[in-house]
């Protein structure tokens, strides 16, 4: 299993179905899977999960191509197709600097994971953050666009808080996850 | 059930090349965001929403302007406290409200973020999925994205339902005695857990499937797959180039004019 994984991670049928899956991976956790928040009485949606998850497992231009991919889709698919553009870029950017994040540190050393996880949060919580409030401060004033910072912000912190656990969950339950890094 | 926007309908717009469409949209977008003052901005504004009545009907206008309501509010709402300047139109207290160029700055925000929503809106709604990919395949978007995303668009309704399914099964494992993980925050995100790693599982060992059925269609073989899908050109197409020209002409020369005032 280990030499085809091997073999296949350099091959283009592989990447792309590995791509076209993780796009639909972070469209369902985009649109359907929601959690409540109870003192706003609104959702905050699973996207960077799904976006931390494909950065640690597959690598960062896995992540760039399917969070970016998976994000716009979902919000054509949801109705908010004038986001998606602005999405794609936000979200892509932020898995791909994740990803290069966990490339570099590596993922063995506890504290070097540690740090990684930090570092990836705020760096990845300012990308996103900071794309959608100056592109939201641009179409609709810069007001409006700082009411969305701490739902952002909440949504990152999902990302780390359930991204991790479900990589290291992932990758036990599923060890041949391990080589399909690029 | 996830669904695309696109409708189908005989509408001029809807027979309109998907390739002038993919034109014409990121110049009418541009327009919103030239300094052309709050009439300007809401009358172009109000073409769309005519243009999105006459083509798709007055139902239809609604429909992207609920999905942004409260952010509208929100606008309302903050955007009068950014902009103090101008002439007092509101105040208590000594405390000033509303200002003339606070209210003028309010309705080109609200004018330009309900516009822009219209005009994705008209184009998703009035354009299918496989011609906007078609479309970008024209303008040279390379084949292997196009293909990830024709995949990627066939996989969601799949993975959507195993999420049904894992949902349900891991329901079936409480007891009828058992207390509700959903009643507690902690036991909410508990419960979405075993759920989310089965569905991630699940959907990771499509993977070499997948693979699999892309290496038998030739992805990846030295010599390229000839392509059978091309992007047919409507009868009227002439017609549909020369109103393209014409309203780019009046897009440049509205310019023109905005600028040398």
């Amino acid at each position: 299993m280990e030499n085809q994984t091997d073999k296949s991670k350099q091959n283009l049928a592989f990447r792309i179905a590995a791509i076209a899956v993780l796009t639909a991976l972070t469209t369902v956790c985009t649109m359907i899977i929601r959690v409540p928040v109870t003192p706003t009485r609104g959702y905050i949606n699973l996207a960077d999960v799904a976006i931390f998850f494909t950065a640690m497992t597959f690598g960062p231009f896995t992540a760039l191509a399917a969070g970016g991919l998976g994000t716009a889709l979902a919000d054509i698919l949801g109705g908010y197709a004038q986001w998606a553009p602005i999405t794609f870029f936000a979200h892509g950017v932020q898995g791909l600097v994740i990803g290069l994040i966990f490339k570099t540190s590596g993922t063995e050393e506890k504290g070097k994971m540690v740090m990684a996880l930090v570092i990836s949060f705020i760096l990845g919580t300012l990308i996103m953050a900071g794309t959608y409030f100056v592109t939201g401060g641009l179409m609709y004033g810069f007001g409006a666009a700082a009411t969305e910072i701490p739902g952002n912000i909440l949504q990152n912190v999902a990302g780390v808080v359930l991204g991790f656990p479900l990589y290291l969950a992932v990758k036990k339950a599923y060890p041949p996850i391990a080589g399909y890094r690029w | 059930m996830i669904d695309t926007l696109y409708r189908d309908a005989p509408s001029a717009l809807h027979r309109y090349d998907s390739r002038l469409k993919l034109f014409l949209l990121p110049l009418l977008l541009i327009i919103f965001f030239l300094p052309l003052g709050t009439a300007a901005v809401c009358a172009y504004t109000l073409t769309f929403i005519l243009l999105t009545m006459a083509v798709l009907g007055f139902r239809e206008v609604l429909m992207p302007l609920k999905a942004i309501f409260p952010l509208l509010i929100l606008i309302t709402i903050l955007t009068p406290f950014f902009h103090r300047a101008g002439e007092p139109l509101l105040e208590t207290g000594g405390i000033v409200l509303l200002t003339d160029e606070g209210a003028a700055e309010t309705l080109v925000y609200i004018a330009r973020f309900s516009g822009i929503s219209l005009l994705f809106f008209l184009f998703f709604r009035t354009t299918a999925m496989e011609n906007i990919l078609l479309g970008l395949s024209w303008y040279r978007l390379p084949y292997n994205m196009t293909l990830v995303i024709s995949i990627a668009l066939r996989y969601i309704p799949h993975l959507a339902g195993l999420y049904g399914q894992i949902k349900a099964a891991h329901a079936l494992r409480c007891g009828i005695n058992d207390e509700l993980p959903c009643r507690r925050k902690r036991g909410r995100i508990g419960g979405l857990f075993p759920i989310l790693v089965s569905l991630v599982i699940q959907s990771v060992k499509t993977i070499p499937t997948l693979t699999m059925a892309l290496e038998l269609k030739g992805i990846g073989r030295s010599n390229p797959r000839s392509r059978c899908r091309r992007l047919e050109s409507p009868a009227n197409i002439r017609m549909q180039l020369f109103f393209t020209l014409v309203l780019l002409v009046l897009m440049l020369s509205a310019l023109v004019v905005f600028l040398t005032n």
